[in-house]
């Protein structure tokens, strides 16, 4: 790690102090799939990954950017997306590098005029510099400095009420429950509402609309930064903590219940 | 480049924003920003909302301390919580002028987007008496004094008509302008009258600080974009303003500071706490550092807030800087009964802030501009009685 030149002075400690830190990493390799980053002395610095050999090296630098179709949406255009941001900010506009991107987040980084600043890769690449931008925040599920790219897209969109009520749960039998109760199944992984495909602007403008979210993937949460103040959150299992966050945050309500019907109706009639 | 003066005395009529075309998807509006004679239009981003909710802490007799007097409607006795959020739309207007002073945006074409009348103080009185580069030329009609020069650039003003007023410019506007920047792609100046230094390093830390033109008059360009967010929104924030906050939040350090602050309004202004000193003593009672964020850089007042975790405050735009408050920081503001002053309230609901409110009573009515001068007193046994029950001991 090296305090190269930059606008801010790398490492630079975000307030508040100790929840995210964005470093400067020299002969650094960033990994495609998983996503990972090894520093030039083969310290893992996001991870687990295999140290296997760089295909590519280049004496760039560049801001990682944890993306490719193993990283969920709501993971992308949350943290991920906030982190791009946050080292492009800090490093004076360097490009983003990592994965290739899935359509959803190359249209994310359309929308924010990014096309044009980013380096795919499907195989391990070497650079002079890699700019990264770690810490709790990162990765606790909600946090204001995790919202930055979520409150940019939602400016480009005018809200579309596809449905009153959406459910980001996965496919089962308490999806065809919540169907049954008048949810419309948005599925983030194939971009589809129902049996019909989304593009990213469609899926930000529906969930700004809705004003029922049922939640079950933890890693999907983010994707309620969409919604618009007073909608209500049903969170169940695992996505309970981030989705009261990302509530919290979006000044939603939110309500834990249990994923069968009668926790589902006690939810919707509370 | 330079065009010839528009010659003076040019009219406007009244352009409401719900008078323009809207267009859907966000591209179209950028091909009609970009495009040299793309259409007059608005993107509709967000409509307002309402939300009936009653704070955590938002409740008669619990939130409501000193004189005990009602605090607005909120705080009435039974009365349901309603937090307001401002609708948002972009607007383009092609060939318009942006008047510094006032920030108004007109159109020879069209006529003069009623943001810039949306404010207390041309309510009250009128545009030429916040403008003077404006006359009132009949009901609804206005008339510009002076010729505007013309620059042959696609310009988006920063901040609407209380950009002087450090809670207008944060709050009002600027979130517009950034977003614009950031979504509508290169070649966009920013504009406005000549930046105070506080502006100045503001724009700096959100990285505008290279693209702004500043103006000393009235003055016509090729396209001007901006928002209905440059009208005055104090109590009923867009959600997205906070993206400001945010933003600046995430390229500043951690800074080592007080937890407990208490802001002191500076010494010329017009609402004057009558023992101010007896008050201050009683928040050092209790652990609070006192401090005037107007005597620090705009990056030392966002680090001081970004590390406190309970603030109190004088109803005033010092108060702005909760914006840059971790959620759960418990606040006290301090309001003077004559002052229907909702902006703390309203930020604290959109951050996650715990709010309550202290009344001091004051001299008389507040004066016929909004913040004109009055004094008040602040009880000090139930100023100390309140600062146990919000904050506890140190």
């Amino acid at each position: 790690m090296t305090g190269a030149a930059t606008p801010f002075g790398l490492p630079l400690a975000h307030a508040p102090e100790g929840m995210l830190t964005s470093s400067e990493f020299r002969d650094a390799t960033i990994f495609a799939q998983p996503f990972g980053l090894i520093d030039g002395n083969g310290r893992v610095v996001i991870g687990p990954v295999a140290a296997t050999p760089p295909l590519g090296a280049s004496a760039a630098r560049v801001v990682a950017l944890e993306a490719g179709a193993a990283v969920p949406l709501g993971r992308f255009l949350g943290p991920a997306l906030a982190c791009g941001l946050i080292g492009r900010r800090v490093s004076g506009g360097l490009k983003l590098a990592g994965p290739a991107l899935t359509p959803a987040q190359r249209g994310a980084l359309d929308m924010l005029g990014l096309d044009g600043a980013h380096l795919p890769f499907d195989h391990p690449f070497t650079f002079a510099g890699v700019i990264a931008t770690l810490g709790p925040a990162r990765d606790a599920g909600a946090s204001r400095l995790m919202r930055i790219g979520i409150d940019a897209l939602r400016f480009t969109v005018e809200p579309y009420p596809h449905a009153e009520r959406i459910a980001l749960v996965r496919p089962g039998p308490f999806a065809e429950l919540l169907a049954s109760r008048g949810f419309a199944r948005l599925d983030p992984f194939t971009m589809r509402i129902d049996d019909t495909p989304l593009g990213l602007p469609d899926l930000v403008a529906i969930l700004a609309a809705a004003r029922v979210v049922a939640i079950d993937q933890a890693a999907e949460a983010p994707l309620l930064g969409f919604c618009d103040p007073g909608g209500l959150v049903i969170a169940f299992g695992a996505a309970v903590p981030p989705a009261r966050g990302w509530a919290a945050l979006g000044m939603l309500r939110c309500r834990p219940a249990t994923s069968d019907e009668a926790g589902l109706d006690t939810a919707l009639a509370g | 480049m330079n065009q010839d003066d528009t010659g003076p005395h040019i009219s406007f009529g009244r352009l409401a924003v719900s008078d323009l075309p809207a267009v859907a998807p966000f591209a179209r509006f950028r091909e009609a920003v970009h495009a040299p004679d793309g259409p007059e239009v608005l993107f509709r981003h967000a409509p307002d909302h309402e939300v009936v909710q009653q704070p955590d802490e938002l409740a008669r007799g619990r939130t409501v301390f000193g004189a005990e007097t009602p605090a607005g409607r909120d705080a009435r006795a039974g009365a349901a919580a309603v937090h307001r959020f401002r609708r948002l739309s972009s607007i383009v207007l092609n060939d318009a002028i942006l008047a510094p002073r006032s920030m108004a945006v007109a159109s020879p074409a069209r006529g003069l987007l009623d943001t810039a009348l949306d404010t207390p103080a041309v309510r009250q009185s009128r545009l030429s008496a916040v403008d003077p580069d404006f006359s009132e030329a009949g009901p609804d009609t206005w008339r510009l004094l002076r010729p505007v020069p013309g620059i042959g650039q696609t310009i988006l003003p920063v901040g609407g008509a209380s950009a002087s007023n450090y809670g207008g410019f944060l709050f009002e506007g600027l979130c517009g302008a950034l977003l614009h920047h950031e979504t509508l792609g290169p070649g966009l100046a920013l504009a406005g009258p000549p930046l105070a230094t506080w502006q100045r390093d503001i724009l700096a830390l959100l990285g505008l600080g290279d693209a702004h033109l500043a103006l000393r008059r009235p003055t016509r360009f090729r396209k001007i974009v901006t928002t209905d967010l440059t009208a005055w929104t104090a109590s009923e924030p867009n959600p997205l303003a906070r993206t400001v906050f945010d933003r600046i939040r995430a390229v500043l350090p951690a800074a080592a500071g007080p937890r407990r602050v208490m802001l002191r309004r500076g010494a010329g202004n017009r609402r004057q706490m009558r023992e101010r000193e007896r008050i201050e003593a009683i928040a050092g009672q209790f652990g609070f550092d006192i401090v005037d964020p107007a005597m620090l850089p705009a990056a030392a007042q966002a680090q001081l807030f970004a590390g406190a975790t309970a603030v109190i405050g004088e109803t005033g735009a010092g108060l702005a800087n909760l914006g840059f408050c971790d959620p759960e920081t418990r606040v006290l503001e301090i309001q003077p009964d004559c002052l229907p002053d909702g902006r703390a309230r309203a930020a604290c609901h959109l951050l996650g802030l715990h709010w309550h409110v202290f009344f001091g009573v004051a001299d008389g009515e507040a004066g016929a501009a909004p913040g004109g001068g009055f004094g008040y007193a602040v009880d000090p046994n139930a100023f100390a009685a309140t600062l146990d029950r919000v904050f506890g001991a140190p």
